[in-house]
């Protein structure tokens, strides 16, 4: 890890690493409609009925990346990156989610490494349901970028293995 | 057109076919794929005498996509196969620990048709001359 680097909580760098990523990463949005709409701090990731793929980044940080995305985002976002409609109900929904937060999460790792900081990044894990919200144990840093886009909304959200306030 | 025997290594279904469909759409030959979904599968159907060139992720459980490049190497007899890496792992030092694997190439997912094609010209260019001189060109004219 190189000296100038602050690990500290969520920088504007890591924001931006963020950022930066999801426009590399869903280049398949070609029609220049993917549009960051805000930021949340603290709450769960929630989705009325909607898929999630998650990967934990380890080394200099300690980060889970989630990438939530609706039902009907998924399907939109799972026939421009394959090139195939993909059923929302199949294992190949699963694979596709699975797919997209590897390359995004392959991205963040690039782009950390640019800044000095090392990270490996673990094989995706893939949740759906309904009224789902992805809870994270309280006190642990995290926030939520979200997105639109003409194939529908999505949310980053990301909580930090750095742990705030006292244990019990 | 030459022919290719392909192994194409990764443990998404969808990503496989994604980079099957890929190759077709390069035209730069007829490919004839064989899937593994990880490394252990892989080697279990690797043998020098039964492809010509191999695509393989990084990224999978059970056995990685380097391991694998390491183990097949190993095998001996694989000099004149190229292994092209599909990763999203994009730092260095993946990309260094794969060529000490003894990987030729990579491309970084999502990738297009035209940069695959771009990164596959000159690799399938020396396969065709090498294939020619062997004197086993596959022409299915």
């Amino acid at each position: 890890m190189s000296d100038n680097y602050n690990s500290e909580d969520f920088s504007a760098v890591h924001i931006e690493c963020l950022k930066k990523s999801i426009d590399i990463s869903f280049f398949f949005i070609d029609d220049g409609s993917l549009k960051f709409t805000g930021e949340k701090q603290g709450d769960g990731l929630w989705m009325s009925e909607g898929i999630v793929g998650i990967i934990s980044l380890i080394g200099d940080l300690s980060w889970s990346v989630s990438l939530g995305m609706p039902k009907d985002t998924a399907i939109n976002f799972a026939k421009r990156f394959a090139g195939f409609d993909i059923d929302y109900d199949s294992v190949d929904m699963d694979d596709v989610t699975g797919e997209l937060i590897n390359v995004l999460a392959g991205d963040i790792v690039a782009q950390l490494d640019a800044i000095g900081a090392s990270v490996d990044m673990s094989l995706p894990t893939v949740a759906r349901g309904s009224q789902m919200e992805v809870h994270v144990p309280d006190r642990l840093p995290r926030i939520q970028l979200h997105y639109e886009s003409s194939l529908g909304g999505f949310a980053l959200n990301l909580t930090s293995g750095k742990f705030h306030g006292k244990r019990k | 057109m030459l022919k290719l025997r392909a192994l194409v290594v990764d443990d998404s279904r969808v990503m496989r076919n994604m980079v099957m469909e890929n190759l077709k759409r390069t035209g730069l030959a007829e490919f004839v794929f064989t899937e593994a979904s990880d490394g252990k599968d892989a080697l279990r159907k690797f043998s020098p005498k039964k492809f010509d060139i191999a695509f393989v992720d990084i990224h999978m459980p059970n056995m990685d996509g380097i391991e694998f490049v390491n183990q097949a190497r190993a095998k001996g007899g694989t000099e004149s196969i190229p292994f092209i890496m599909i990763t999203s792992e994009k730092t260095m030092g993946k990309m260094t620990d794969a060529s000490d694997a003894g990987a030729n190439s990579y491309i970084c997912k999502p990738f297009t048709t035209l940069e695959l094609r771009k990164k596959l010209v000159p690799i399938v260019d020396k396969l065709n001359k090498g294939s020619k001189a062997a004197g086993f060109f596959h022409n299915l004219g």
